[in-house]
């Protein structure tokens, strides 16, 4: 167990290392610096000296070195934007915002999500059943996030004005956004929940179960949850972490100063240390909950061996 | 063929989960062999679409929706650059239908301008996609083997990366239009298309009649794409149809963050960019854009469910 999880994470530094060295050649292989935009108008002398203050003068590979090796000391560089601040400062600022929001989608989404499931599929073929089957497959798959959330913010915002149009400081700025980030990943929790618990529900250990005159409660938890749960791990567990790593476009239509906010202004500015750090922190991140998600199925389901992997 | 996948027919497709009781009630329609499709797959197809009322009135508003695109230099009421500065954010009126911007421009012209933007990457970046990632699948699942080890790899290493986070750097790194946003994102959905073509080809390359192709001397390359790959467009298009709302998604969310198309140019994303500041003054800057958004995706979204049903019966 201990020996899979480290092959797995070393594979997984494999592949970001090679990620990096994709990411900045491909950044260095353009035309147009980071300051070709807001010091425009500059001579090019003295452009050249903010190049050579910045590293940028330096061979691409040095530039790549310098990089990793600060990397590996934990220090992420300064953003060519504020440059009276570290990256890692910038990070340390915007990432709890974004975590908030995101354990907060998560708790929401997933909990209402399943209870949904659960009493869509106990409801089965009843009204109830229809009702949020119909509202799952529209409101909450197929229509984009920041739609919902320019829909909340104009009824709850500004024509009932009972919550703030967007920013961040009072706890009240949380509630839209959660909401409208929820949506998507509670309508796919209710959707599997609903399709994998019936499928248990006419399973013939159930019957069984009944036919020795179990209570239903106890064949509803027992028997039936217990077993449907089990696949909404590898479904549910690829979306944690994009929903820690937050959502570019509910930040923007929220106005909040998260992670995915500053994706926004660094690409827009061809701010290279920043994007390279956000790359580096969204890429682990998500390998890594591929990794802890792999393995929770395997303790969870006994039924599940994974390949290489003893416990 | 003829009795293929009628939904309630016993012995038919009727799902894992059906409990034990009477057996549904055959409609009318069913029984009557003169109403039911007959001949081809298509025929069929489309007798299965046809009933799905949620799926035709998708369709027409997509045929819609595509058609206001073609035909916007006809029916848009202004010219779409006209900037009328003495009209502006003047909010609906008998002129202004859905009101002007800020520069004054006609928000109704431009929902109809934007709607042949948005659409030429919301059919543009799916194509790509395919374009890329048939060629692919189809080696990998027809010749097996090597190929298909180094391509499983690929598509290991591509679901790694967010998707919407790599078109993200390539914006950042080569700058953006119409059609270079649709091939980023493009880019970013030949994996989907890889994998179903590959699953397809698999499953298909030991049937009978490819055996029997084989056998009478056909050569490879007619195979693969005269015999097989018919069998496998049906599949293909539901996926293609099911991506166009996500493209639709991304592609707006990009111009609306300012990572999408540029001035004059505007798609429904760039016209929520440009109206949020202004949202307390006139809602239906940010409101009209929004909507026609949700309405493309709904109706993409149904449309693909539909086809699902029709041309896939047996996968649902």
């Amino acid at each position: 167990m201990v020996a899979y999880f480290v092959q797995r994470v070393l594979a997984l530094l494999f592949t970001l290392f090679l990620a990096t060295i994709a990411i900045f050649a491909m950044m260095h292989a353009v035309p147009g610096g980071p300051f070709s935009f807001t010091q425009g108008d500059m001579t090019p002398a003295a452009l050249h000296n903010i190049a050579v203050k910045y590293g940028l003068a330096d061979p691409v590979w040095q530039q790549y070195l310098k990089w990793i090796w600060q990397l590996l000391h934990g220090y992420l560089g300064i953003p060519f934007e504020e440059p009276t601040m570290t990256v890692n400062h910038l990070i340390a600022t915007a990432w709890p915002i974004t975590l908030i929001v995101g354990l907060l989608t998560v708790a929401l989404s997933y909990s209402v999500g399943l209870a949904l499931g659960c009493i869509a599929a106990i409801k089965h073929n009843t009204w109830v059943d229809s009702l949020i089957t119909a509202l799952v497959s529209t409101v909450g798959v197929a229509l984009p996030n920041y739609v919902i959330g320019f829909l909340l913010i104009e009824v709850f915002a500004i024509k009932l004005g009972w919550l703030p149009v967007g920013g961040w400081g009072s706890p009240k700025d949380v509630i839209l956004p959660v909401i409208a980030f929820s949506l998507y990943p509670m309508a796919l929790m209710a959707r599997y929940t609903r399709a994998s618990t019936l499928e248990v529900t006419y399973a013939d250990y159930v019957r069984m179960g009944r036919a020795r005159g179990l209570s239903e409660r106890r064949i509803l938890w027992k028997y039936i949850l217990r077993t449907s749960l089990i696949p909404l791990i590898t479904i549910m567990g690829p979306w944690i972490p994009q929903l820690l790593t937050g959502s570019i476009f509910i930040e923007a239509t929220f106005g909040l100063p998260g992670l995915g906010s500053y994706f926004t202004t660094a690409s827009l500015r061809k701010d290279y240390p920043l994007i390279m750090a956000l790359v580096i922190i969204v890429a682990a991140t998500w390998g890594l909950c591929f990794i802890l998600s792999d393995i929770a199925y395997a303790v969870v389901d006994p039924r599940v061996r994974i390949e290489g992997m003893s416990r | 063929m003829t009795t293929i996948g009628l939904p309630s027919e016993p012995g038919g497709p009727v799902g894992p989960l059906a409990p034990e009781g009477p057996l549904p009630v055959l409609p009318r329609e069913a029984l009557e062999p003169s109403r039911r499709a007959s001949g081809s797959f298509w025929h069929a197809a489309w007798y299965r679409y046809r009933r799905n009322y949620l799926a035709v009135v998708s369709g027409v508003i997509v045929v819609l929706i595509l058609l206001v695109g073609l035909l916007a230099p006809l029916i848009a009421p202004y010219n779409d650059a006209s900037i009328d500065l003495s009209a502006t954010l003047s909010g609906a009126s008998w002129h202004h239908w859905l009101g002007t911007d800020e520069l004054g421009r006609d928000t109704l012209t431009r929902v109809i301008w934007g709607d042949q933007t948005s659409m030429k990457v919301a059919i543009g970046a799916p194509i790509i996609g395919l374009v890329i990632g048939l060629p692919i699948g189809i080696v990998a699942g027809w010749f097996g083997g090597i190929f298909d080890w180094v391509a499983l790899r690929f598509f290991e290493l591509f679901q790694m990366v967010p998707t919407i986070l790599a078109a993200l750097l390539f914006v950042t790194v080569f700058g953006v239009s119409v059609w270079k946003l649709a091939l980023f994102i493009g880019v970013t959905l030949w994996v989907g298309f890889a994998r179903l073509a590959r699953a397809q080809y698999i499953a298909l390359r030991h049937r009978d009649f490819v055996q029997a192709a084989r056998a009478a001397g056909v050569p490879t390359w007619r195979i693969i794409i005269v015999h097989i790959l018919p069998n496998a467009v049906g599949p293909m298009i539901v996926y293609f149809v099911q991506q166009v709302p996500y493209v639709i998604f991304t592609a707006a969310g990009f111009s609306f963050i300012g990572l999408g198309v540029q001035d004059p140019l505007a798609d429904w994303g760039k016209m929520i960019n440009d109206g949020v500041s202004y949202l307390q003054i006139d809602a239906l800057l940010v409101l009209v854009p929004v909507g026609c958004i949700g309405l493309a995706c709904l109706s993409f979204s149904f449309l693909g469910d539909g086809l699902r049903d029709a041309l896939d019966p047996t996968s649902h």
